[in-house]
């Protein structure tokens, strides 16, 4: 599935793609320099930018086309950044939210968990349905492709239900953090020195379950191997104030979304597209968030209850 | 009663402002606050002290230049009508200088030579009248960048306050003296309402 020729096929094609999508290839490489990468690491992560996103298009491919050599490639080519990890995920007796973002051929990391926890717990994939998405039309068929042990769960009101009730028979329910729309689940999170739109869903469903979270990060390492980042997986921390905890974790989740980016940004899907989501920076002085409270009160004509 | 001239944005230049002193004698020009930038010859005001003169006797004959699409406002404080089947949101600034205070209204427009504006008074002195001649004013002009007319428009009023509204409850949430319950409550009462009038606006 991941043969040398695939890889310099891909690589290839990387090269052309970096030549010809003049647009992208200049926010992704200024993109790369704002987090704090070198000129020379920029123009290179630029290139593997391109290698992912192909290699991603090609796994899918193959996975839709070889669904029959998918168990043997999965046990031989993917791996654990830490396997003691997976293995403390695959012996918890409740139920497991695994969060990915948007991040490498991330179908490939649902498939090996698919794979792993045959006859443990059924994995629950957790995303926007075709019709508000257009991107996950393929999802369903590329993540069913081993045929057993997966059910996808749209993102709607039924859909919360379904992913509630699948974590508590104790299954397991992937989670994207990196999607978010405007509406009154969307708080701002500091991410890369600014403020970003993050959703507290799956928070929501962390808090409610208290499932065991493994973050995740699924990557192509360059040569036919893919690796599996992982954070060391723990229980959300649960407080009296419900709004305060969905808050803390959904900075969590940006946070480890962050440590990554530092580390491999080339993966991430919405690179191009990061000042977008960059909103404000924010500051950490305690006057200076003083004066913000009060000139932000101010202008939205709000009163405050005390001196500030 | 003061008189107001209501000038696009992005005709506000040393050329233009050159060309309307001399026509016009003494001009406030009324700017919020942290967008004001030094301009030789006109002295400029905030939209507070502008009120505080238009609404003595002295400033009679006085003329008060502004571009509306550079106040911001909130949606508990501001001027909202249709024009033409879109909704727009006017800073209530403009609202009381036009509708409480009668200021006489002219509108800038870019004379055919480009170099000078020309002032002329809209036909009706109407609140929502005044504007739309305004707003016709504002999209006539093709804009190379940003197009300033969507400062005005509803949804992108909305989408600032819920942006003002979401870094508030970020800063409350890590300031140091954390407990204003009173604030705090407020915000997130504010946020529901944006989120429903945002999703009201889309239906």
């Amino acid at each position: 599935m991941l043969s040398r020729g695939h890889i310099v096929m891909c690589s290839l094609g990387a090269a052309f793609d970096a030549v010809t999508k003049i647009k992208t290839t200049r926010d992704v490489f200024s993109n790369l320099k704002s987090i704090g990468l070198s000129i020379i690491d920029s123009i290179v992560k630029t290139f593997l930018f391109y290698r992912s996103k192909r290699m991603s298009a090609s796994l899918n491919n193959a996975i839709l086309t070889r669904s029959d050599a998918l168990p043997e490639f999965l046990k031989k080519n993917v791996t654990f950044s830490h396997p003691h990890y997976w293995q403390q995920c695959l012996r918890h007796g409740g139920p497991v939210l695994l969060v990915t973002p948007h991040y490498g051929p991330f179908a490939v990391g649902c498939l090996k968990a698919t794979m792993d926890m045959y006859g443990i717990r059924c994995v629950n994939a957790f995303y926007d349905p075709p019709e508000k998405n257009s991107s996950t039309a393929e999802y369903k068929a590329i993540l069913s492709a081993l045929g057993k042990n997966f059910n996808p769960i749209f993102n709607n009101r039924k859909g919360l239900v379904s992913a509630m009730r699948a974590l508590r028979n104790n299954e397991a329910l992937t989670m994207m953090p990196d999607v978010f729309e405007i509406n009154n689940q969307t708080v701002y999170v500091p991410f890369l020195e600014y403020l970003t739109c993050a959703m507290t869903g799956t928070a929501f469903l962390a808090r409610k379950s208290s499932a065991l979270i493994l973050t995740a990060y699924v990557r192509v390492d360059g040569s036919q191997r893919i690796v599996i980042d992982l954070d060391a997986p723990y229980q959300m921390a649960i407080s009296d104030n419900e709004e305060e905890d969905l808050y803390r974790q959904t900075a969590i989740f940006m946070a480890s979304l962050e440590t990554q980016l530092r580390l491999y940004p080339e993966h991430w899907m919405y690179l191009p597209n990061l000042p977008s989501r960059l909103i404000s920076r924010y500051t950490k002085n305690p006057s200076d968030i003083s004066m913000k409270i009060r000139s932000l009160s101010r202008s939205l004509n709000l009163q405050s209850g005390k001196k500030l | 009663m003061s008189n107001i001239i209501l000038v696009p944005s992005h005709l506000i230049n040393s050329q233009t402002i050159k060309s309307l002193l001399n026509t016009y004698g003494k001009i406030f020009y009324v700017t919020p606050t942290k967008e004001r930038a030094q301009m030789a010859g006109i002295v400029q005001i905030p939209p507070k002290v502008a009120l505080k003169h238009i609404s003595s006797e002295k400033s009679r004959s006085d003329y008060y230049l502004f571009s509306p699409e550079q106040f911001s406002t909130t949606l508990s404080a501001c001027y909202i009508f249709m024009h033409q089947n879109v909704k727009y949101v006017i800073s209530s600034f403009v609202q009381l200088v036009i509708g409480y205070y009668k200021c006489s209204v002219f509108i800038a427009k870019q004379s055919d030579s480009k170099k000078v504006l020309t002032c002329y008074r809209p036909k009706q002195m109407g609140v929502s009248e005044v504007l739309s001649t305004y707003i016709d004013e504002l999209s006539a002009v093709p804009h190379v960048t940003a197009n300033p007319l969507s400062n005005l428009f509803y949804e992108t009023v909305v989408k600032q306050e819920l942006h003002r509204v979401m870094t508030l409850q970020y800063y409350l949430r890590h300031s140091v003296k954390q407990c204003d319950v009173a604030l705090i409550s407020q915000v997130q009462e504010r946020k529901k309402d944006l989120v429903m009038l945002m999703e009201r606006h889309h239906a």
